[in-house]
């Protein structure tokens, strides 16, 4: 107990530990329909182009969630279209206006040379500077995002399982990608501290993914993506603290090793099953 | 152009191209309340972009579409578009198309009932909570049959519907069709049967690209349209009404030469 309770000493652990848990929640929530859309790269890339808008804000001057937010929104909104057009292919397209936006934030701090510890922070995430105003910031944004992905279940699910039909039935797809792109936005731009941009793609990616190994039902696949994003970023930021290492790196590793361990056990059931049922491998 | 009310929906000369690749060429066709009707044609002959236009999903890029106001349409798409890995069971595939359009995770008490009907005429009620991977190809076929019921549709657009599923599905499949048309549904599907399914419907689109004929089977599917539509020589015997198409194969003796070996040819 004393090895859970000691960092509560700290107030950047509290906040730390707060924000690290929705954040893993947020990303595994809003993951699951990225990774079932197959847009598990937009989500990689709209993190790196939202650090672009994060460090010209940082130079400019002007709020960092004001700046990062319409700097991800206009590249949710430009990937959104131009992952639409079919000539260029949609993996290159987001290549292109994503890493030319992260090249522009490196490009940026070198003129600058004033970015270097908020630089290596918003890379690989951080507890340090996490403040009572962020704890704010992440859960309006979780709120705001889960409301929404719960009043929109429906469409949304139609829209992810069958995107080509779906319009046909009365849903506004058109719409509706447009306002999953802001979703995907905000919860970067609101997790982009704790996790890092290079990492928040796997927040993004491994729950939901170990959730898919776990479920055959969208539901459940949802809420045990959230279940595993929470218990991970909790995890995560004890092993942040003991083994004092960044914060996105140990909740990824926790993620990970959560990974490994289903995949060889649902592997195994799966043997097991086939066994059962006499089918015979060579 | 004035649209006629009692069409559900009506193309007037309309065309379409994927980038520069015209593949619907000035279509004219109208669907009526209860008709049934069937478009033939190979692979690349523009009939998926024609449900489409049908649909309303395309706009074309000349000539004019017009839908009735009162026009609620029910979609089956071609069974190898499905993402079959998606996690997904038979009855929330069917609930995603149910007109309540209500907000919120939960499905109410009403449109689960009438899910669970649905599947139970279409005879795969006990499956409603499998995965879909989990199912024959005519069962899944049903699925999606049955989820564009769900929607209470007026028009029901089918791609393909009876494509690799064996001949019971199929006869299941049309006569759902037929009792839908009855109570004054239209539908129009997508076929390559030729002899299971068009020649059997009221009424067959021969596309390619272009409508090359339209109308009854008997006088429609005849060997210079289908020639024309397919790019392949076939011949015609008639059953019970019904023209019977048979593939005329390069190799097939020629009618000189069977009359030759039959001793017939003087």
């Amino acid at each position: 107990m004393e090895i859970l309770a000691d960092p509560f000493r700290f107030e950047f652990f509290r906040n730390g530990l707060v924000v690290a848990a929705i954040a893993g929640g947020l990303c595994a929530l809003v993951g699951t329909y990225v990774v079932q859309r197959n847009m598990s790269y937009i989500g990689h890339g709209l993190s790196h182009a939202i650090f672009g808008g994060a460090v010209a804000s940082f130079l400019v001057g002007i709020n960092f969630f004001l700046g990062a937010g319409v700097w991800g929104v206009a590249s949710a909104l430009m990937i959104n279209r131009v992952a639409r057009r079919r000539t260029i292919g949609a993996d290159a397209a987001i290549g292109v206006i994503t890493t030319a936006s992260f090249a522009l934030g490196i490009a940026l701090i070198s003129r600058s040379g004033g970015f270097t510890r908020n630089f290596e922070a918003a890379l690989f995430g951080s507890v340090l500077g996490v403040q009572a105003v962020d704890v704010f910031v992440i859960a309006i944004v979780a709120i705001a995002v889960s409301a929404t992905i719960v009043a929109l279940y429906r469409p949304l699910l139609f829209l992810t399982f069958d995107p080509e039909v779906a319009d046909v039935f009365g849903v506004p797809t058109g719409r509706l990608d447009a306002l999953f792109s802001l979703l995907l936005a905000a919860t970067i731009i609101a997790t982009m501290q704790i996790l890092g941009v290079t990492l928040i793609a796997a927040a993004l990616v491994i729950p939901p993914v170990i959730a898919r190994l776990l479920t055959d039902r969208f539901r459940t696949m949802l809420g045990l993506a959230v279940l595993i994003g929470t218990a991970s970023g909790f995890t995560g930021m004890y092993l942040s603290f003991y083994l004092d290492i960044s914060s996105g790196p140990a909740i990824v590793l926790t993620q990970g090793s959560l990974f490994a361990v289903a995949y060889i056990v649902t592997g195994g059931q799966r043997k097991r099953f086939r066994r059962l049922a006499g089918v015979v491998t060579h | 152009m004035t649209a006629d009310r009692s069409l559900l929906v009506s193309l007037d000369s309309v065309s379409y191209a994927y980038e520069e690749e015209l593949v619907v060429s000035d279509v004219t066709l109208e669907v009526a309340p209860g008709e049934l009707m069937s478009i033939v044609g190979p692979s690349g002959s523009g009939k998926t972009t024609l449900l489409k236009l049908l649909a309303g999903t395309l706009e074309p890029l000349s000539g004019h579409a017009n839908r009735s106001s009162t026009l609620k349409i029910g979609y089956v798409p071609q069974v190898e578009t499905v993402n079959w890995y998606f996690p997904i069971t038979v009855d929330e595939v069917v609930l995603l198309a149910s007109p309540a359009r209500r907000f919120g995770i939960r499905y109410g008490m009403e449109e689960r009932r009438r899910a669970h009907l649905l599947l139970h005429e279409l005879g795969i009620g006990h499956l409603e909570h499998r995965h879909i991977r989990e199912l024959s190809g005519g069962q899944q076929q049903r699925v999606f049959l049955a989820r564009a019921l769900m929607a209470e549709p007026n028009l029901l657009l089918l791609d393909e519907p009876v494509a690799g599923v064996d001949v019971k599905t199929r006869q299941d499949v049309l006569a759902i069709l037929r009792s839908q048309t009855d109570e004054g549904v239209a539908a129009v599907l997508t076929t390559h049967d030729l002899n299971g399914v068009a020649a059997h419907l009221p009424h067959v689109v021969c596309l390619n690209r272009t409508i090359i004929a339209t109308g009854p089977p008997g006088p429609t599917l005849v060997p210079d349209v289908l020639f024309e539509t397919f790019g392949a020589e076939m011949e015609l015997i008639e059953h019970h009404g019904h023209p019977i198409v048979i593939d005329k194969h390069p190799y097939q003796p020629s009618e000189d030469r069977t009359r030759s070996a039959d001793g017939n040819s003087g």
